[in-house]
Parts: C-alpha cells; sequence; structure tokens
C-alpha cells in the first residue's frame, strides 16, 4: 500500500510499504477514506517531537472502512463505516475505567521511553512518534486499529466523511478545551490560535454558553473563519494589536474568564518575546517555544481557567510562575480522551447542531501529501485543514485532464471531486458559504 | 504487606552472600597481595630515585636529575594509593601507565649525543620486565574485582493491576504462563512430573545474547493469594531468586503486584559475562515485563508494533532496532501464548505484506474513492 512516511525535518515522502495485518486478537484492519493533517502532525514535520524514526507512518485522524477484524473484536463487522479516535485506549485500565482514555496504561508499547521524558507514560497514539508507541498512522491506504473494539465509533449512513472525519481527534479536542474552561452564563473566552482546534474550540464555547468569545490570529483569513463559521463574537490580530490592552478593555480590567492556548509548542511572537524564543529555542535552551501559553496565563484573569489543548513536547523556558500563584489560576490540559467525546458530539452533527466541515479548505490525494504538509505548514493559499483521501489517484494538476478518471470520481462523487482542489476552489467555497 | 516476607528475604541474603564472599575471598586474595607488593615496590623505588637521583640517573643511562626525581615523586603517590586501596584497579593501572613514561623516556634517551646504550638497553630491560609484572597484576585485580561488582542484583518492583489477588497468584504460580510475557524467557517447564499448579521444580531456558542460557529453579515459599517465591537450584550457572507478592492495591481496587528479584551471578568466564549485563538491564527489562504482565492480564494481549508496515528504514535504524533490546516490543518469536496471534508475516518493513495483501480484495482506484458509503456529500450543497 501507499503511505505517507516521515523521513526528517520538513521531509516526508509517499512510499510503498508493506499492507498492515492483524497482530493481536483485538485488532482491526480500515481501508482510509479520508486521513486529515493535523497542527501537530506539522510539529513532527518540523523536527519538534523526539524519537521518530525515518519510515513512520504519519496520521491520526482518519476513518474508513472494516476490513478485518480480530478474533477478539465482536462489535464490529467488515463493511462497517469507522471513524477512529487517535488515542489508542485498551478500555479495561484504571484510567479507561475512569474516562481518562488518552492515558490508558496498557497501549503503549514503549512506555519505558516516554516515563524517561515524562515521569509517566501517556497512551499509545497513532503516527506520533515512538514517545506515544511508534504506531503506524492513518495517512495511509490502510491501517491496523489495535483495541479496535474500544475505539472505533460507527458511522451510519446520511453524514460525509468531512461531518464525522474530526471526531478522531480535532472536534473532541477542541471541545475537551472548552469543557475544561468550566464556563458559566455571561463568561468571556479568549481563544488563541485559529486553526482547526482553534476554530472547534470557539463553536465549542458557544456551545456551553459562553457569552463571548475573543479569538487571536494573525491570519486574517483565519479570524475571518473564526467569526462567519464558528461563531467568534470578536477577533483580534495580534501582529497589529496590543492583545493585553484591548482584552483589558473588553472586560473592564478584568481580563477573560478562560483563556484557551490552541496554538502549543511553535507559537510565533512579535517584538522581544518572540526574539527572546527563537534564540533560546535555536541554543536549545528550550525545546517549545511557549509564547501563547504565557500571554494566555499573563491575560486571564484571577481565579480564571488556562485551558491548553495545544500540544507541548518538552520544556519551555520563563513559564510566569508568579502569575499563576498569584492570579489563582488553574491549568488544565491533556491528550484529549477522544472516547469520552465521540457519542455526545456524534449525535450533536446527527441533529445538525455542528457541522465541523466547514475548516476544509483543501482535499487532496494520498500522494500529494508532501506538497500538502508544506502547504497547510507556510498557511499557503488560506489553508486551514487538509483532508487527504487516500483512495484516489493523484489528481493535482498534472492529472486533472487525465481521461475519464478524474472526471469519473469527480461526477460519481462531489465529495471527493478532483476538480474542487486547488486556490481557486477554495475561494469559491469560500465565497458561497459566506453570504 | 512488603514485610510478610522480609524476614525470609534478609535471611536468605545474608546466608548467600556470606557464601559468596568467602568464595571471592579466595580468588581475590592473590591479586590483592601482588597489588601490595607492587605498591611496596613502587615506594622503595620513589625513594630511591628522590633521595639517590643523581647516582640512578648515572646507573640507567639518564643525566637529568630533575627529570628521575619527578619520576620518583610519581612512584611515590602510585606506591600510597595502591597500599590504601589495594583493591581498585585503576591504581594499579597507574603503575602500567607510569610504566609507559619510563619506557619512552629510556628511549628518548638513546637519542642523544652522549646516550649510554649499554645501560639504557639494561633499564630498558628491566621496566620490561616490571611493566609485564603490572600487566598481569592489573588484569587479575580487575577481574577479580568485576566478578565481586557482578553481583548481588537486586530489583525490586511493583505495578498495580485489576485483577483479584488470588486470580493473579494463580496464573503465575503456573509458571509456564511466564514466557508469555517475560521477553528473554523462553520456556519454563515442570520438573517433578506434577501438574504446573503444583509442580515446584522448574527448567527455564532464556535467551541470552550469547545464546541459550538454561538453568533450574524451586519454588521455596508459597501462599496462596499472597505471594510466591523461588530460588535457583544449586548448581545452575545462574544464581537468582525472586519473590512476588500479591497486595490490595491503591485506589482499593485491584491488586497491587511486586516483584522482587536477586541476580548474584556465579563464577565461570561465560556467567560472568551474563551477570555483567545482567547489572546493566534487568530494571528497565523487568519493568517492561511487569508492564507486558499487566497488559496480558487486563486486555487479553500485549501492545506491540512488530510487524506493522513502515517506509524504508535506513541501516542505522534497523541495526538500532536489532542490538538494543528496548527497541523490540514483544516478547519472544512464540509470544502467541493465548493462541492468538494470527500472525501473517513476521518482521517489519517492506516486503511481509506479499501473504496478508491477498486477504481482503483491494478496489481498483479510483473506483474506491466513491464508496457507496458516501452517497451524501458537503461539497453537493455548493454547486
Amino acid at each position: 500500500m501507499k503511505a505517507n512516511c516521515w523521513y526528517g525535518s520538513t521531509d516526508v515522502r509517499v512510499e510503498e510499504v508493506a499492507d498492515p495485518h492483524i497482530i493481536n486478537p483485538r485488532d482491526a484492519i480500515v481501508r482510509i477514506t479520508s486521513s486529515a493533517i493535523c497542527g501537530s502532525d506539522l510539529h513532527l514535520y518540523d523536527g519538534y517531537i523526539p524519537t521518530m524514526q525515518q519510515g513512520d507512518i504519519l496520521g491520526h485522524e482518519f476513518m474508513g472502512e472494516v476490513m478485518e477484524v480480530g478474533p477478539g473484536v465482536k462489535n464490529l463487522k467488515v463493511g462497517d463505516r469507522v471513524v477512529v479516535p487517535f488515542p489508542i485506549a485498551c478500555g479495561a485500565c484504571f484510567f479507561c475505567k475512569r474516562n481518562l482514555w488518552s492515558l490508558c496504561e496498557n497501549s503503549n508499547p514503549n512506555a519505558v521511553l516516554a516515563e524517561k521524558l515524562w515521569g509517566r507514560a501517556p497512551c499509545g497514539i497513532f503516527g506520533y512518534s515512538h514517545l506515544v508507541g511508534g504506531y503506524a498512522g492513518g495517512q495511509a491506504e490502510y491501517a491496523r486499529v489495535p483495541f479496535a473494539d474500544v475505539g472505533p465509533i460507527k458511522i451510519e449512513d446520511g453524514l460525509s466523511d468531512e461531518q464525522v472525519l474530526f471526531l478522531s481527534d480535532i472536534l473532541p479536542t477542541g471541545y475537551m478545551a472548552a469543557e475544561n474552561c468550566r464556563i458559566q452564563p455571561g463568561d468571556t473566552v479568549a481563544v488563541w490560535g485559529c486553526g482547526p482546534v482553534g476554530q472547534f474550540s470557539i463553536v465549542s464555547a458557544k456551545l456551553l454558553g459562553a457569552e463571548r468569545v475573543i479569538a487571536i490570529d494573525r491570519f486574517e483569513e483565519r479570524l475571518r473563519m473564526a467569526r462567519e463559521r464558528a461563531g467568534a463574537d470578536l477577533t483580534l490580530n495580534y501582529s497589529t494589536t496590543d492583545i493585553n490592552e484591548v482584552l483589558d478593555d473588553l472586560t473592564g480590567g478584568r481580563g477573560p474568564d478562560a483563556c484557551i492556548d490552541a496554538v502549543g509548542m511553535e507559537a510565533h511572537l512579535p517584538g522581544v518575546w518572540g526574539l527572546y524564543d527563537r534564540a533560546k529555542k535555536a541554543m536549545r535552551l528550550e525545546s517549545d517555544r511557549g509564547g501563547a501559553l504565557r500571554q494566555a496565563i499573563q491575560a486571564c484573569r484571577n481565579g480564571g481557567v488556562v485551558s491548553v489543548p495545544g500540544v507541548y513536547g518538552g520544556l519551555i523556558d520563563s513559564m510566569p510562575m508568579g502569575a499563576f500563584v498569584n492570579k489563582a489560576l488553574t491549568l488544565v490540559s491533556g491528550q484529549t480522551h477522544v472516547h469520552r467525546y465521540l457519542r455526545p458530539l456524534l449525535e450533536r452533527i446527527q441533529k445538525g447542531e455542528l457541522d465541523p466541515s466547514f475548516i476544509v479548505t483543501h482535499r487532496l490525494a494520498l500522494d500529494e501529501a508532501p506538497q500538502a504538509y508544506e502547504i497547510f505548514k507556510h498557511k499557503q493559499q488560506e489553508c486551514v485543514k487538509v483532508v487527504l483521501k487516500p483512495g484516489e489517484r493523484t489528481a493535482g494538476r498534472s492529472t486533472l485532464g487525465d481521461g475519464g478518471n478524474g472526471a469519473g470520481s469527480a461526477r460519481g462523487n462531489g465529495n471527493d471531486g478532483a476538480t474542487e482542489r486547488g486556490v481557486g476552489s477554495v475561494g469559491a467555497d469560500a465565497g458561497t458559504t459566506r453570504h | 504487606m512488603a514485610n510478610t516476607d522480609g524476614h525470609s528475604w534478609d535471611e536468605r541474603r545474608r546466608q548467600q552472600s556470606g557464601e559468596r564472599s568467602a568464595e571471592q575471598r579466595s580468588t581475590n586474595s592473590d591479586a590483592v597481595r601482588l597489588a601490595r607488593a607492587l605498591g611496596w615496590f613502587s615506594i622503595g623505588l620513589g625513594v630511591a630515585e628522590i633521595a639517590a637521583s643523581r647516582g640512578l640517573g648515572t646507573l640507567v643511562g639518564i643525566q637529568r636529575p630533575w627529570t628521575v626525581r619527578a619520576l620518583g615523586l610519581r612512584e611515590l603517590a602510585a606506591g600510597a594509593a595502591i597500599l590504601t586501596r589495594p583493591r581498585e584497579p585503576a591504581f594499579l593501572w597507574s603503575r602500567v601507565a607510569g610504566d609507559a613514561m619510563d619506557l619512552a623516556l629510556l628511549g628518548a634517551a638513546f637519542g642523544a649525543r652522549d646516550a649510554h646504550r649499554l645501560r639504557l638497553t639494561a633499564a630498558l630491560g628491566s621496566v620490561g620486565a616490571v611493566t609485564a609484572v603490572d600487566v598481569l597484576a592489573s588484569r587479575r585485580l580487575s577481574a577479580a574485582v568485576m566478578g565481586q561488582h557482578a553481583a548481588p542484583v537486586e530489583i525490586s518492583l511493583s505495578v498495580g493491576i485489576d485483577r483479584s489477588a488470588d486470580e493473579l497468584y494463580r496464573f503465575w504460580r503456573d509458571m509456564t504462563n511466564l514466557p508469555r510475557f517475560m521477553s528473554s524467557v523462553r520456556e519454563v517447564r515442570p520438573l517433578d512430573g506434577l501438574p504446573p499448579e503444583q509442580a515446584r521444580r522448574w527448567h527455564w531456558t532464556a535467551t541470552a545474547p550469547a545464546g541459550l542460557l538454561q538453568w533450574e529453579s524451586e519454588i521455596i515459599e508459597e501462599r496462596p493469594a499472597e505471594l510466591i517465591s523461588w530460588r535457583s537450584r544449586s548448581g545452575t550457572p545462574l544464581a537468582s531468586e525472586g519473590t512476588v507478592h500479591f497486595s490490595a492495591a491503591l485506589n482499593g481496587a485491584g491488586t497491587l503486584v511486586r516483584l522482587r528479584t536477586r541476580y548474584t551471578g556465579a563464577s565461570g568466564a561465560a556467567t560472568a559475562t551474563v551477570a555483567r549485563l545482567l547489572r546493566q538491564l534487568p530494571r528497565q527489562q523487568m519493568k517492561a515485563e511487569l508492564r507486558r504482565f499487566k497488559q496480558l492480564i487486563e486486555t487479553g494481549e500485549i501492545a506491540t508494533i512488530d510487524g506493522q508496515p513502515a517506509g524504508p528504514r535506513s541501516p542505522m535504524v534497523r541495526w538500532f532496532q536489532r542490538v538494543i533490546p528496548a527497541t523490540r516490543k514483544t516478547p519472544a518469536p512464540d509470544d502467541a501464548g493465548l493462541g492468538l496471534h494470527p500472525r501473517a508475516g513476521t518482521g517489519t518493513g517492506t516486503g511481509t505484506g506479499t501473504g496478508s495483501a491477498s486477504r481482503w480484495q483491494k478496489p481498483s482506484i479510483p473506483a474506491g474513492g466513491a464508496g457507496a458509503e458516501r452517497s451524501i456529500s458537503t461539497e453537493g450543497a455548493q454547486s
């Protein structure tokens, strides 16, 4: 099969690899129909996450069709359409039983390594370094899904891939980030970062009753999406605005009740702090750039909550511990306990309360993964979210006129249409939906 | 709970270390005696070099008294160090380094215009002889001390498992189960002809870097749902003992399993190597094994990525995976103890897929992309 493999910093390649097979009794094999590139994949792409090995298959946001199940999987059958949660959880250990699925004690075969770095090991995760097990990921035609009797959720017909795909990670991640804010009626929530997780944090904060959600980013198209699609009440561009000043002004000098850091370890900051982090990072004095987190802690109101769905891998420098203590803040984070949110969020999607597909700006074939990473990393073509379609032939510019194939695919299913790709169509998409 | 067995544990430890140190002393004493003698020799030579630097210099053919005095100081230091810590091989090895320096100086002196070749040759000969003795003595001392350090290795680790103490006890009491989660143990079989849950004597086969390692053990104490204690039988190459306890876990659920093992190594070159390896690996390995035990009990399988596909690996990574045991995630190849591992292929990487590929009908591309299940499209709305 084809798979998108990691080969080093900004080096991913689509390689021909062996097909996966059932290894353990509770495994299933899934033929992948849609697989997204996550913002956290960019941390791998940029070489920020240690213990990646050349040849590792990337991808942890995927869905598809069950092709085979192990003898221990009774709840799935061949042909079922499933979304696969990114954390791998056994369902039987101390943490799984306490609904803390991403802390599963039994799914990380490389726990020793993670314990060296973090003291304790989290669960196994698809395609996200050997610290979390080294599992082959889902940016491939097929994937082996361990503990398939626990994780994957069946999807009935009637919902498109893109409506349910993000149940695998970023929708629950945004939702958990908002839930962790313990939002009270009347609350103001500020969200740093309007990437996909930021967008879903905004949506979720509104769903959970926040009176006002303030979105912060530097890309106008993302701020526009936050306003127009996610429901942010207000957007701030930090490259042109003094965030603290405006937040002060908006909250009577008190600060937001909750702050969400949906940026993580590769924060870009203007000014002195930005330079500080870049220098520290260059000298290897810190592994993660903590600019957004610092700003969130600084801005948050006394007694407020700082919720961190953004990914950090190692150490940040100049953690404002004084602010944290003296302002009596609560800091909440964690890899998302996706299993906990699958059913309730699917129900919201089924009821039409939520349509996560709005974040998708790019649809590309699996073969185009290396370009897709470049586009996503540099936010070219106003990219917010890329969905790879492993079932399809390369349908980039070169193959568009490729006889009946491309056209057939486009005709057969508009969702996957090759003709929908590219800057023009994305613009059109945004245009039509806005009005 | 930890103290219920503390008594017997300590008792055994005293016994064992008593035996071992007696045996160690005999192998040790010669090397130490020789080290002491060489220490005194250093002192004597050092005193002579300082007090009679001119005369001694003339004797060996080096006409630089200050150089000879400096060498004397070095000898005094080496001698003092060896005599205060006669069991420290590093100090004895410092004499070998000193000899090398002396030989180099004598060699260089040959080049001088007024070189006294006969005297220099005689000096070279005697220093060479002393060097030979020093090397021999240092090696013997190193070997003796190494054997001493190699043992005993004692590890105690615990893990919480969500099952009753009784269930876990019964699983462990049948020691044929152990290879299912102990990665290096290939087989454990009962020796006394009793059914596994009653057998007391066991034969172990384990893989070691040098090949197969075999030994026998016997259960020396058992208390149902509480503890099992075993030790290797005398005459087997690997002296080891272990105790596993089961007690009420934290958080009031499940069982706290505590495993204590102790390896005392043994005499013999091959087992000394094994013991040295054991000294480096066991804690991490035992931790991994307890974790696999937990996985097997709680989930019925052991989490692994062995056999999954990957893109072509670089030769370095392949080497790393072969050599460093920690990067190998699964126990022995026949870990399908549950009979549940229907492996289609073995090994990782490309080339293993041919067998499995035929098992499902791969949809032909691009038709596969337009599966019927995705008949409703989000994009449909905008066209």
